[in-house]
């Protein structure tokens, strides 16, 4: 303890440094001056005196030398000569240098790239308090079970009625809320004609409060906004579009937007970094759940039986269209999750029993609710992308221990030409630990900058493959993809382990060399064997997963240009594809065939104009219905998905019928 | 990085301040100097300057303390005095040195009479 106390005191000393030398300078001095004084009182001159006290005292330079290196560390000072004798025979060396450093560049630059991409879409935890308290239910039924990642939706989604159930089963340990996936919303701001879209989530009034954000101005939604008895037309929007569309000003806070045709307030601005509980879908707009109807919102639901959906869906129990997300303190977990599932069981058999087939009541009875952590949010690249990235780590990690490899190679080759400068060193009495420390200082340095610009490369080429991967363009990536802190840890530690990793052997190497190399004339002959036998394993290392790589990175570039270019199956050089929305346009449904033909018409006056179609999910969007469907005579119905579409469709797009 | 026993009392100079101080209570460091000079009789040649790393160590160790303070002659010195915890360790030391000078002197008697 006592020791530790005395280190700590050297420790300090160290930032007081400055301090520590004025306090001795001034104890010397007055030293000196007593000491004169004495001999002065013995009857010598003021100069003999002077001098006698100096001879009694010793040497003035040596004693603060001493003082210094027993008060503090000298370290700091030796790293700095090291460091700078690193750069002066790093500037001797440009060749050597860059060969180094672009080498490093890439190595670090491709496992930042997939570090980034991979933390991600995996790792990287919602950016909202105690994120590990958070949850999601789904619904596990004889349909299918839910894809927990949130990559296809279905399974996640529950009515308005059975969400009012589970918040009042909840008791008041936890908070639940409900949100539905971002959707397009027509939005349109005061005194702007043209109207822009924009993407939104209708949300229940406990949505901000069970997330643990706060609005960055005005204030979130609350459970006042979202009442059944009460439309509150409000909406609280991202920071993104507040900076975007408006002009990041104040007075924001109060103004009336038009979203779908409706005039809604807006009353907060929610703080930047904040996208909800998607993290590859964010949206800009968040609005209340009651207000579902009168925005004509129809997006993303599941619904037993037919069913009218122009009525309010809030109070509509077949109708299925709110992912559930809630926050339970650890230490509550296991007692609210069983009240969860004893209230969905009892919600499910009231169903049931409303139900005439008894086939129908067994499959509904079969429905069971289901907790998963929601830490990381939902994310659909997850589900989609996160074996294929965790393929790409195992290579770009490959990647690495290559490049160690070689500049380990290369360190030696430069280790074997500087034997005679370490064994100089080593014979005018420098310590093997002073040796090592110059050495790895070097190592740090060429990975330091290695690793700089393996960070710049590395994060432009995660946004651009993120860019690729996505398919969105611009500057719009998920705020999730933005390097941050973590990312920066990440490079900081894989610079400094690969320093490490490549510097450490080559260091030893060519102290042993320079301690067995005598400063005489056979001096380069002795190197000359010792570097061949050194380095065989080495070079047969290096070769080995060499070979390896570039078998992994063909296949890796292969994936990649999949990802890149997906064969749709049909010619798409010589399509063109627009989208229109007749349902926030206000058209109904009765008027979207002629709607439909007026387009059609137009577009085919166009001249150059082969052929044109109509459908009602858009080409390669993703988008799909399905209904069920019964072959004539057969007793099982089938879900099958279904595209409304016009005449002509097949023959405009190339697709290529199999038979008929 | 911890320090050896040797090494913190710089031979046996840091024992010397110890006792010093014990004996003649807080002084400045030339008048440290001055005591030991005086009490060798002039057998030990110290560099004075020697003394300053050595107050340095045992003030790390905790076994003395400084402050500002004014000489006779009014110049502003740094005065060294004993902590408990000094007190303590020069009993140690004492007995320590004690111990291994007895152990030496037989070598010695020993080597005088070779019977």
């Amino acid at each position: 303890v006592k020791a530790f106390r005395a280190w700590l005191r050297r420790l300090t000393a160290l930032a007081r440094a400055r301090q520590h030398e004025r306090d001795l300078d001034e104890q010397i001095a007055s030293h000196l001056a007593e000491a004169t004084d004495d001999y002065i009182a013995r009857g010598l001159s003021q100069d003999q005196a002077r001098l006698a006290a100096l001879r009694d005292f010793g040497g003035v330079t040596q004693t603060k030398q001493a003082h210094r290196e027993v008060r503090s560390f000298t370290w700091p000072e030796t790293m700095w000569q090291d460091l700078h004798y690193t750069l002066r025979s790093l500037g001797k060396a440009p060749g050597f240098t860059l060969v180094v450093v672009s080498t490093l560049a890439l190595g670090i630059g491709v496992n930042t790239a997939i570090f980034t991409l991979l933390d991600a879409v995996v790792f990287k935890p919602l950016p909202v308090p105690a994120p590990h308290e958070l949850v999601a239910l789904h619904e596990n039924g004889p349909e299918g079970t839910a894809d927990v990642n949130g990559g296809s939706g279905g399974f996640l989604l529950f009515s308005y009625p059975r969400f009012e159930r589970l918040r009042h089963a909840l008791g008041f340990d936890a908070s639940i809320a409900a949100v539905t996936r971002s959707s397009m919303f027509v939005i349109q701001l005061p005194g702007v004609t043209q109207a822009q879209f924009l993407q939104g989530q209708l949300v229940s009034g406990d949505y901000f409060a069970t997330l643990g954000v706060f609005a960055a101005r005005g204030r979130t939604l609350t459970a006042n906004d979202v009442r059944l008895d009460a439309v509150s037309p409000v909406a609280v929007v991202s920071d993104g579009f507040w900076t975007r569309a408006l002009g990041a000003n104040d007075s924001a806070i109060g103004q009336a937007i038009n979203v779908n045709g409706v005039n809604v307030t807006i009353v907060g601005v929610m703080p930047p970094g904040f996208f909800g509980i998607w993290s590859d879908s964010e949206a800009d707009v968040w609005l209340p759940a009651t207000l579902q109807r009168l925005l004509g919102y129809r997006a993303n639901t599941a619904s037993y039986g037919r069913l009218d959906t122009t009525q309010t869906w809030l109070t509509q129990d077949l109708i299925a269209w709110v992912n559930l997300v809630a926050r339970i303190p650890s230490a509550h977990r296991a007692p609210v999750v069983a009240r969860l599932e004893a209230a969905n069981h009892q919600a499910v058999g009231e169903l049931a029993g409303q139900l005439t087939d008894p086939d129908d009541r067994t499959a509904m009875l079969a429905h069971t609710l289901s907790v998963t952590p929601l830490a990381h949010g939902f994310s659909g690249l997850r589900s989609r992308y996160s074996e294929a990235l965790f393929a790409l780590t195992g290579l770009v990690v490959l990647v690495l221990l290559v490049t160690c490899a070689n500049i380990a190679n290369l360190l030696l080759a430069r280790g074997a030409a500087q034997a005679r400068d370490v064994s100089l060193r080593l014979s005018l009495g420098a310590s093997t630990g002073r040796l090592v420390q110059q050495r790895l200082i070097e190592s740090v340095t060429l990975a330091i900058i290695g690793g700089t610009a393996g960070v710049v490369a590395g994060t432009w080429a995660s946004r651009l493959l993120a860019r690729e991967v996505i398919g969105r363009s611009g500057d719009s990536l998920p705020i999730v993809f933005s390097a941050d802190s973590r990312v920066v840890i990440f490079a900081t530690t894989v610079t400094l382990g690969t320093a490490l990793l490549f510097g450490l052997a080559p260091a030893l190497r060519t102290i042993a060399m320079g301690r067995r190399v005598s400063l005489s004339t056979t001096q380069r002959i002795a190197v000359g064997q010792m570097k061949k036998g050194g380095m065989r394993a080495l070079v047969v290392g290096q070769l080995a997963l060499s070979v390896v790589v570039v078998f992994a990175a063909v296949v890796l570039g292969r994936t990649l240009l999949n990802f890149l270019r997906i064969d749709p199956g049909f010619p798409t050089d010589r399509l063109v594809v627009a989208s229109v929305d007749p349902v926030t346009s206000r058209y109904t449904r009765l008027q979207m065939p002629a709607l439909s033909q007026r387009l059609l018409d137009a577009v085919r006056a166009v001249p150059g104009v082969r052929s044109a179609a109509t459908s009602m999910c858009g080409l390669l969007t993703g988008c799909s219905s399905s209904s069920p469907y019964r072959v004539e005579g057969a007793a099982e119905e089938v879900t099958l998905r279904q595209n409304w579409i016009s005449p002509s469709y097949f023959v405009t797009t190339g697709i290529p019928l199999l038979s008929g | 990085m911890a320090p050896d026993r040797s090494d913190v009392l710089y031979g046996s100079l840091g024992l010397m301040i110890l006792k010093t101080l014990e004996a003649l209570g807080p002084l400045h460091g030339y008048r440290i100097a001055r005591r030991i000079e005086q009490i060798s009789g002039n057998l030990l040649t110290l560099n004075q300057g020697t003394l300053y790393p050595a107050l340095v160590k045992l003030e790390q160790m905790g076994w003395i303390t400084a402050k500002w303070s004014a000489s006779e002659s009014g110049r502003r010195v740094k005065i060294y005095s004993l902590t408990r915890a000094g007190r303590k360790q020069l009993l140690n030391e004492e007995a320590q040195w004690h111990r291994t000078t007895g152990i030496i002197e037989r070598f010695f008697k020993i080597a005088e009479d070779p019977s």
